[in-house]
């Protein structure tokens, strides 16, 4: 009986652990396709704020409009 | 967008005109502004909108707009330009009672639901204001007259207020003191279903027969005769004039002691 739920307890370790380490692999892949999108030629080509404070101080600073770009680096 | 429009000349030279602003969906807590689409209600990729420096929506949300051509672009920039410009001038000059009331049509109609109705007519009665800008606020005006009426019976429904009931009496004496006055919503909009209800609702409430008929028949119309709230109206209608009828009858009797 107590073998039995050392076993339980063990199995339960292992799913936990696997389920942690594809989440970390998940969130590198994320990080590392959202640097590839910062990365990209569009990104360089003018100067693009990051942050929406930022881009309303501006905006009040210079009296312009704010255009805002939504897009996705998680998937294409 | 982004290996075309985004990388030309006249999106780098028009982009002085604006400030370019950015936001990556990375499904990483880290990344700046994640959560910003839901909070404008933007669900599909990519999206583009003008918004001003206090993070007022001003222009692209609904029809999805995308500027992939400087001629597109243009369309976008217009509109919001005239908006600071106007800003502007009422800030210079307070009492420049035209450019205030531009000012005040164009950002009501930017989101008629929040509207003050009162203002935005006084508005459109000044001379001098645009005619364009009239006629569109003459189009939603009665969009936004039901709105003003319904947002508080909704939100105080969907909140589970205290004083939802009190709301709800409201609505319902709202959209069928608008139905009497001929300021009926248009049956294509959006909004058309709550408002036909809550008609009828005040109608019975008033019993006034003629008028809940007319909904019912119109509801049936558009809604089909197996609708399923259908049943529960006429049952509701028939109700109502059948105690009319006896209210009716009694004061017949009454007179006649």
């Amino acid at each position: 009986m107590q073998k039995f739920s050392a076993l339980r307890w063990l199995a339960t370790l292992c799913v936990l652990l696997v389920c942690s380490v594809s989440l970390a692999q998940g969130s590198e892949e994320m990080e590392k396709r959202y640097q590839e999108k910062r990365a990209k030629k569009f990104v360089q080509k003018i100067e693009w704020v990051t942050s929406l404070d930022q881009a309303k101080a501006i905006s009040k600073q210079k009296n312009l409009p704010i255009l805002a770009y939504f897009t996705r680096s998680y998937a294409p | 967008m982004e290996g075309g429009p985004l990388l030309s000349n006249w999106w780098v030279k028009e982009s002085k005109k604006f400030v370019p602003y950015l936001n990556i969906s990375a499904q990483l807590d880290d990344k700046p502004d994640q959560k910003l689409m839901r909070e404008y209600d933007l669900r599909g990729f990519p999206s583009f909108v003008f918004l001003d420096d206090s993070g007022l929506l001003l222009f692209g949300r609904e029809p999805y707009w995308r500027p992939d051509s400087l001629l597109s672009l243009g369309q976008g920039l217009n509109q919001v330009e005239v908006l600071f410009q106007l800003r502007k001038m009422v800030e210079e000059n307070p009492e420049d009672q035209i450019a205030r009331a531009r000012l005040t049509l164009i950002e009501g109609l930017l989101d008629p639901s929040r509207v003050d109705v009162a203002r935005m007519d006084a508005a459109a009665k000044v001379e001098g204001v645009p005619e364009e800008l009239v006629e569109e606020w003459a189009m939603t005006r009665i969009e936004a007259k039901f709105l003003s009426i319904f947002e508080p019976y909704r939100s105080a429904y969907q909140n589970k207020s205290d004083d939802r009931e009190a709301k709800k009496t409201a609505a319902i004496e709202g959209c069928y003191r608008m139905w009497v006055a001929g300021e009926k919503l248009d049956s294509t909009s959006g909004t058309f279903r709550p408002f036909l209800v809550l008609s009828f609702d005040g109608a019975l409430a008033a019993r006034d027969a003629f008028i809940a008929e007319d909904c019912l028949a119109l509801y049936e119309e558009l809604f089909g005769a197996h609708d399923r709230f259908l049943k529960g109206m006429k049952v509701r209608l028939a109700k109502m004039v059948a105690s009319a009828k006896k209210v009716e009858v009694g004061s017949i009797g009454g007179s006649g002691e």
